[in-house]
């Protein structure tokens, strides 16, 4: 594992079971996160970004599995690194982790929370799982961090329900969960895909706010280009199980290099074009079935540049074609000798 | 342009298209991986085989007395002999009757010495095909003599071929009982479901109100208040619809919720806007996409209906001789006396319990394939 | 431009609660709470806001899709004024011939029993509108217009992508030949690659058919995209509506600016800066006394607390229902303003 770096994933392979086939669903992608910074995965559906953020803390469903590949994270105790794809998934090892160390939050609030225990049991057993803290101490800790998540008179949502608040509260609510352990690095599964636009700059406002606060990176899952343009720092593009581009998110917005990132970009309206009423420009056909992968570059069926005989036939490698700007393409590869194309 | 319709995995080879897969296909092929709902279905379709050709699978006429073999327990096939010789067809050993000395009773005893060769396609005692044509060929017979493969009662009844005809009565009933409960838990909930507001309430607290009627002394009761005189099948009608009519609340509130549901969906209303009246939306529309539970509702009612009617016709207060069900049969095996001497009167009973498992297992696969569609 | 459809103080209402033995309802959520505004042909006409803002509800209304509590829809055709409202249920069928609506949910929105053929055929058989070769021919044309093949037409919609589907579902929309379309957040369940497909489909089509939009979404740069005028709906009324430039760029109305300054532009040199609203949005069942929007308003007075604003002129075809909004001076999306 790279020093300074808090999770470096590598060669991670995780199938899925179809009656007795394994069929890819995460084909071997890398990438890591640095402490302290956001990194966005980005995808349309079935590029496998939710399943990469469930397998970090190993809670695939049993459909699933990880292959091969190793998760390597610093932790924070030993500062050692620990491989998590070779714990145990219901071992002490990865529950010390989970809540603790690595915290998530997910899309629909409601499905994480208990109806039957008010919110602040909630919160307050994620920090009785992981320190030694009284009753009296717990419900301390836990006012305040709904005090630092925004939530109005923090004394009184402790001991409400979570069908009592509304959506945005309750999302801020997990945030609260999630962290109450200060956590190093936050997992955060598209928390924002199903909030209305001024909730969602609310609650992206507080992320950030909490993350330089806490010092903890973030694995930002989106499918959403503006709220990646927002809030990363990195962004490491996805495409049927691979990872297509990563990079700084200034490259990869300002010069794209990969076709599907170059047009993803093109076919996205944008407040900027407004005035100028670019048209917008459309990929071709759709995502294949995962059952049905194409040969070689996943992407080459739908991709304008496609060259007959290479990109149907070898999957191209992830090259460095800028510092820290990585690209799977065979347009780009002989730019790693420092040529630009 | 568009791209082609994305197919569904290939999987095993087989060749199928699942993009033009009709939702019954779609159903069929779910269910044909349950297996215990596939062994369950090819146990009923026996069933239903051998209920329609239940004249010439049994050897005997329903009601013929066999009186050389009263209360005789079944009687075994065997190919080998009592010396251990193959036979290549199979026999069984004659009976003769012997008269205990001190009771004077008759009573039947095997004679080894003695073969009756199994024969098919015999010519044996007269009945009439369905009621209509009359004919004495059975499948098989025991040549120079019988054969009684669950043995006899008092009367020296075959009870073989009495349970096969007492299959065909219980089957019926169940079917038509279930069909009836169906059609009226169909129309009462479509109306409850799809108006909505005070008439759902109404049907509701209807539904709730019979529900609530404990069903054995409300069938008991209902069974007793037939009049004696009535014939075999106007009794045989009247159990029917008894059953039918405690049995359709709760497709009713299936239908209802279903309903409730479906109304509010993007097509149904889609199809509204399309200029469809509503008795189209209702049935095109509505209908078809839960007629799939419906289905599997029936399959899992029928069970219980066989079962309600063995019960009361058990306590001899449904069908009665000489209309004969599985029920009926088990009458005769009431007392101890019966069961102690003559267990085989009990067969009937595992023929009832063989029926019910084969329709929980079928009700089961269907309901896994109920909805192809659902996510 | 003429006018195609007049909305009047239209009225959504939905009991809620269930009260007695037979449940009557203790209370109304107004959905859509006295709404007016038009919809000129040829025009693309936005309807935004966020969740309880009953814009949906409103999409459905207009089009008696759900039967409004209260107001008037008048519909413009061939120089004749339709009340909408006072139609029986025979001359409203006979009326959705005109009028027609794609849904957000394809997977939803599409009888999964029925071929693509059936679909597309269903609307002229139950209006008897065609049969035999002539039905075959309006079927095929329609299909490939929006850029489906022949042999998809005896699939079943479980075969298709979601991208797909909704081309049936526009299709179906449009194969009776309507002039005016609610589009209720067409894109919004899709893929960000296959919105663009369907977005420009459906300006093709408009452009090819003469049709008049009422496109619903929450996602305000498609609605920014696609659209000619748009208004805005908070908690069941619309408080602004203005050419799309206009509303993005200088809106007059503080939810509106709350609303286009939260927007995420997809380009990292533009930071976002959102004016955050406080509180917490009122519910629909009970919503504030005076302008609806005063409790969460950086701007709010004492007026505002007591009588609701009307919708007044603020400019050229710019409405708003603002008491301030003659003195406030509102950022825009992306801080620009006009040249």
């Amino acid at each position: 594992m790279e020093n300074g770096k808090l999770l470096d994933v590598r060669d991670l392979r995780i199938v899925l079971d179809a009656d007795g086939e394994d069929v890819p669903i995460v084909d071997g992608i890398d990438f890591s996160i640095a402490p302290g910074k956001v990194l966005a995965l980005v995808g349309e559906s079935g590029c496998g970004k939710s399943v990469t953020s469930q397998s970090l803390l190993r809670l695939l469903p049993r459909e699933l599995r990880i292959a091969s590949g190793q998760i390597d994270f610093r932790h924070p105790e030993t500062q050692l690194p620990v491989d998590l794809a070779s714990l145990s998934e219901d071992g002490k090892a990865i529950r010390n982790i989970r809540g603790n160390h690595i915290a998530m939050i997910f899309q629909e609030p409601m499905s994480s929370f208990s109806l039957l225990h008010s919110m602040g049991d909630q919160i307050g057993e994620v920090i009785r799982l992981h320190r030694k803290t009284s009753k009296a101490e717990t419900r301390t800790l836990v006012i305040e961090m709904l005090d630092k998540v925004g939530i109005s008179d923090p004394d009184r949502a402790y001991d409400q329900y979570p069908y009592e608040f509304s959506g945005g509260m309750r999302q801020r609510a997990m945030i609260a969960k999630a962290l109450a352990c200060s956590p190093s690095l936050l997992i955060a599964d598209e928390p924002t895909t199903a909030l209305d636009v001024t909730i969602q700059a609310q609650i992206l406002e507080l992320m950030r706010g909490l993350q330089g606060e806490f010092g903890m990176a973030i694995m930002f899952i989106t499918h959403d280009l503006g709220v990646v343009a927002q809030i990363a720092d990195e962004v490491a593009i996805m495409y049927m199980g691979r990872v297509i581009e990563k990079g700084p998110v200034r490259e990869i917005f300002l010069d794209p290099k990969h076709p599907y990132t170059v047009n993803l970009l093109r076919a996205i309206p944008k407040l900027g074009d407004l005035r100028v009423r670019r048209q917008l420009e459309p990929i071709r056909g759709a995502v294949p079935s995962l059952f049905e992968r194409p040969e070689g570059c996943a992407f080459h069926p739908r991709c304008d540049s496609f060259m007959a005989g290479r990109c149907d036939v070898q999957l191209p490698e992830l090259a460095e074609i800028a510092p820290r700007h990585e690209v799977r393409c065979f347009l780009h590869e002989t730019a790693r000798e420092g040529d630009a194309t | 342009m568009v791209d082609a319709a994305q197919s569904k995995p290939r999987r095993g080879g087989r060749l199928r298209r699942p993009e033009l897969a009709t939702q019954w296909q779609l159903m069929w092929w779910k269910f044909k991986r349950h297996h215990l709902a596939l062994i369950g279905m090819s146990v009923l379709a026996m069933l239903v085989f051998l209920s329609v050709f239940a004249g010439f699978i049994g050897p005997e006429a329903p009601f013929n007395r066999n009186n050389k073999f009263i209360s005789g327990a079944p009687m075994g096939i065997h190919f080998f002999d009592a010396e251990g010789n193959f036979h290549m067809r199979p026999f069984v050993y004659a009976r003769t009757t012997k008269r205990d000395s001190v009771t004077l009773r008759k009573f039947s005893v095997v004679d080894e010495s003695t073969r009756w060769p199994l024969r098919f396609f015999v010519r044996g005692a007269s009945y009439k095909f369905w009621g209509l044509i009359e004919t004495d060929l059975h499948l098989f017979g025991a040549e120079g003599g019988f054969i009684h493969l669950f043995g006899t009662d008092t009367l020296g009844r075959d009870l073989f071929t009495r349970t096969l005809y007492a299959t065909r009565v219980s089957l019926s009933v169940g079917a038509v009982g279930v069909t009836i409960a169906f059609i009226l838990g169909a129309i009462i909930g479509g109306i409850a479901g799809y108006f909505g507001g005070m008439i759902d309430n109404l049907i509701m607290r209807l539904i709730e109100f019979i529900r609530s009627i404990p069903t054995l002394p409300l069938w008991l009761a209902l069974s007793a208040a037939l009049p004696r005189e009535w014939t075999s099948f106007q009794v045989y009608l009247a159990i029917t619809m008894i059953l039918a009519l405690t049995g359709w609340t709760h497709l009713a509130r299936t239908v209802r919720s279903k309903l409730l549901a479906l109304r509010e969906e993007d097509f149904a209303l889609a199809a509204r806007l399309s200029g469809c009246s509503d008795a189209r939306v209702i049935f095109r529309h509505l209908l078809p996409a839960f007629m799939s539970y419906m289905i599997v509702d029936a399959t899992i009612a029928f069970p219980e209906v066989l079962l309600a009617e063995t019960s009361l016709s058990f306590l001899g207060l449904g069908l009665r001789e000489p209309v004969e069900s599985w029920g009926v049969l088990l009458y005769a095996a009431q007392n101890i006396r019966s069961i102690a001497h003559m267990p085989w009167l009990l067969i009937p009973g595992l023929v009832v319990i063989l029926a019910v498992l084969a329709f929980n297992f079928v009700g089961d696969g269907m309901r896994d394939a109920a909805d192809p569609y659902s996510k | 431009m003429t006018s195609l459809l007049t909305v009047s103080d239209l009225k959504v209402y939905f009991p809620h609660g269930k009260a007695g033995m037979f449940g009557r309802p203790t209370g109304y959520v107004k959905a859509v709470d006295g709404v007016s505004f038009e919809i000129q042909r040829g025009e693309t006409f936005g309807l935004v806001g966020e969740s309880g803002s009953g814009k949906t509800t409103l999409g459905r209304a207009v089009i008696r899709a759900l039967e409004p509590t209260g107001g008037d829809i008048t519909y413009h055709r061939d120089g004749a004024a339709i009340d909408i409202m006072a139609l029986d249920r025979r001359a409203m069928r006979a009326m959705w011939r005109h009028m027609q609506m794609i849904f957000q949910d394809p997977y939803s929105s599409l009888n999964p029993r029925m071929t693509v053929r059936d679909v597309l055929s269903e609307p002229l058989i139950a209006n008897k509108l065609a049969k035999g070769a002539e039905l075959d021919d309006r079927v095929i044309d329609i299909a490939r217009r929006c850029g489906l093949d022949v042999e998809h037409l005896s699939r079943y919609p479980h075969a298709f992508s979601g991208g797909q589907r909704q081309r049936i579902a526009i299709a179906r929309a449009l194969v009776l030949e309507p002039e005016f379309i609610v589009c209720d957040e067409p894109v919004s369940a899709l893929d960000v690659s296959i919105q663009a497909q369907i977005l420009n489909l459906l300006k093709d089509l408009q452009k090819q058919l003469n049709l008049t939009f009422l496109f619903i979404a929450h996602d305000l740069a498609a609605v920014a995209y696609i659209c000619d005028r748009v208004a805005v709906m908070y908690l069941g009324q619309i408080v602004e509506v203005a050419p799309t430039e206009a509303l993005y760029y200088s809106p007059k109305h503080p939810y509106s600016e709350a609303l286009m300054s939260a927007i995420p532009e997809a380009d990292p040199r533009q930071a976002m800066k959102p004016l955050l609203l406080e509180g917490e949005r009122p519910s629909p069942a009970n919503p504030p006394a005076g302008c609806r929007f005063h409790t969460r308003c950086r701007y709010a007075m004492q007026i505002c607390r007591e009588s609701p604003p009307a919708l007044q002129e603020a400019g050229a075809g710019h409405l708003v229902a603002c008491h301030r909004a003659e003195e406030l001076t509102l950022k825009g999306a992306l801080e620009q303003g006009p040249p």
